[in-house]
């Protein structure tokens, strides 16, 4: 067949094929009896053709075009995004997290042992809080816990609430945005920001049991604690896991093993942002309140840890173990 | 050939070319976004500014969005262009040519942080210069390219003039050049038509014909081989 010849069959089914793919770039709805897959596969199929029977460059390059326009639409993502949100939330993501729980526990180690070390070595020798923390942070930290301070009692007019609402909001998650980053640097970017967080953490915890403020301070982080250093704990987990897609690749090139990674990474990130998130509010306008009595505090700080723990232990294994037996009947059925 | 495009196979077992974007093009995208992000945020800062407590809450809350969503919105929800890339007629798009996700898109665009190491982008930059494809590092993480926009190539036709069997049998390369430069008689100069159809094998003119008999009966060939 002549390139005319060719060009004179399918010009008309080429023309309706691009009114087809200018609809769906303008997000509406192709009429019912429309296959577009179809279509798109008589596309491929006539550029193969006028490539190998050497048809002009201009033909080939506008079937090329038109091919490339097909295959955006085809491959395009339909699924709603907040309904993928909801189901990471609710399954994916702590699936995933028990999925990497090797990894997760290693972090959480990297985190909580030199947190532990520091604030045992600032419990024994007070004088080094100053070592660890600096002149300015130690006396500022003093001030903010000060149990003798106004606004340690009174509670905060919710205007300044809500500014330290977006203040948390917006520098936890990047700190977790940030960590994650770190991880491009086979890891050690990831390590020193959550080792800097844990030595501030075990530091200030130390400091303010030595100088008589725990109450005011561990009835202030205890609450929103539990999701935000998890969700830092997590942020870091995901940092390392690209991290070591490029220090140990397995079988894979270090091309394709940081590919891999990061995939797995950032769902974990976004696992951690949501923590860190949920975090935010509960730091603002919860542990913000200074009229409770401690043991009410403590009380709810620790049903929050429950709260997150379960959740990560918990959330989703209904499915897992549903998913697993249909997968066992499809099996035994073949 | 030396050029930069990058072929993609897909299922369908064809290959489709993808232009991809140097760095000139995309520091230009990236320098318009940035502006776009100033101007945003000293608006947003001037706004705020008469809300007191509230406002500087909020401000922050939407400075985190247009911080780090900023881009990530108009990739996913835009096909592939921010703003930036709109203008430089760029859009973002997995390696594999399909549209950006939105994991991949949050990823190229966090680890732009890892890009600006250890200062003004340097890490970003060496990476593109190094790779075939022009990816910095959060490109290679998240599996993207970024590509120039389909332009819609104008139909050149092949001028009109009565077919004529060319004397010897062509190979197809030989076919693919003659229908090429046909296609291309107005884009190129006189001049240089001629001097490429010198290129093509001297038996298929005949004999002594002067240069512009020679584009003419090279177009007789495009439309024999055509089928006109």
């Amino acid at each position: 067949m002549r390139q005319q010849e060719f060009e004179n069959l399918y010009l008309a089914k080429w023309q309706a094929f691009k009114k087809q793919c200018e609809l769906l770039e303008n997000r509406q709805v192709l009429e019912k009896n429309i296959d577009f897959s179809a279509n798109y596969r008589e596309v491929c199929h006539n550029l193969a053709l006028a490539q190998q029977r050497g048809f002009s460059p201009g033909l080939v390059m506008s079937l090329e075009k038109l091919a490339a326009r097909g295959h955006q639409q085809l491959y395009k993502n339909r699924k709603s995004i907040f309904g993928r949100i909801v189901h990471f939330i609710t399954r994916g993501f702590p699936k995933l997290v028990r999925k990497n729980a090797g990894l997760f526990w290693l972090t959480t180690a990297v985190c909580y042992i030199p947190a532990l070390i520091v604030f045992l070595i600032i419990w024994a020798d007070p004088d080094m809080a100053y070592s660890f923390l600096g002149s300015g942070t130690a006396s500022r930290l003093e001030q903010m816990y000060d149990p003798s301070n106004d606004y340690i009692t009174e509670n905060r007019d919710i205007d300044s609430d809500f500014e330290m609402f977006g203040f948390y909001l917006w520098n936890n998650i990047s700190v977790d945005l940030r960590t994650f980053a770190g991880g491009m640097l086979a890891g050690i970017g990831s390590l020193i920001i959550l080792l800097l967080n844990a030595i501030m953490l075990g530091a200030a915890s130390g400091h303010m049991l030595n100088v008589g403020y725990q109450d005011t301070f561990f009835t202030f982080i205890i609450a929103h604690g539990a999701p935000e250093l998890t969700g830092m704990v997590i942020s870091a987990m995901a940092g390392f896991k690209i991290g070591w897609g490029l220090i140990a690749p397995g079988n894979y090139s270090r091309k394709e093993a940081l590919l891999l990674r990061t995939k797995e990474g950032v769902r974990l990130l976004f696992g951690a942002i949501f923590l860190t998130a949920l975090a935010a509010p509960i730091e603002a306008f919860w542990s913000s309140i200074g009229t409770l009595s401690p043991s009410v505090k403590y009380t709810v700080g620790i049903i929050s840890w429950i709260l997150v723990a379960s959740y990560l232990y918990f959330a989703g294994r209904k499915g897992e173990s549903s998913l697993m037996s249909t997968k066992g009947v499809q099996h035994g059925s073949e | 050939m030396l050029d930069n495009t990058s072929k993609v196979e897909t299922p369908e077992g064809i290959e489709l070319p993808l232009e991809v974007a140097g760095i000139v093009p995309r520091v230009l995208a990236y320098l318009i976004d940035l502006l776009i992000f100033f101007t945003l945020n000293y608006i947003l800062a001037l706004v705020m500014g008469f809300l007191g407590n509230f406002g500087s809450g909020l401000y922050m809350i939407l400075l985190f969005i247009i911080f780090w969503l900023y881009p990530v919105i108009f990739e996913v929800f835009r096909n592939g262009q921010t703003p930036g890339k709109k203008a430089m007629g760029l859009k973002v798009v997995h390696q594999d040519g399909t549209p950006i996700s939105l994991n991949a898109s949050f990823v190229r665009n966090i680890l732009l942080t890892a890009d600006f190491l250890p200062f003004f982008y340097t890490a970003g930059f060496l990476s593109m210069l190094f790779n075939k494809d022009f990816k910095r590092l959060g490109d290679m993480a998240a599996g993207t390219v970024v590509i120039y926009t389909e332009k819609e190539n104008k139909e050149d036709p092949i001028p009109e003039v009565k077919p004529k069997a060319p004397a010897i049998a062509l190979t197809l390369e030989e076919q693919r050049s003659v229908l090429s430069l046909a296609e291309r008689h107005q884009q190129l100069s006189q001049a240089r038509q001629e001097e490429l159809s010198n290129l093509l094998p001297e038996q298929l003119f005949p004999n002594n014909s002067g240069q512009s008999d020679r584009l003419k009966s090279l177009h007789a060939f495009a439309n024999w081989l055509r089928g006109n």
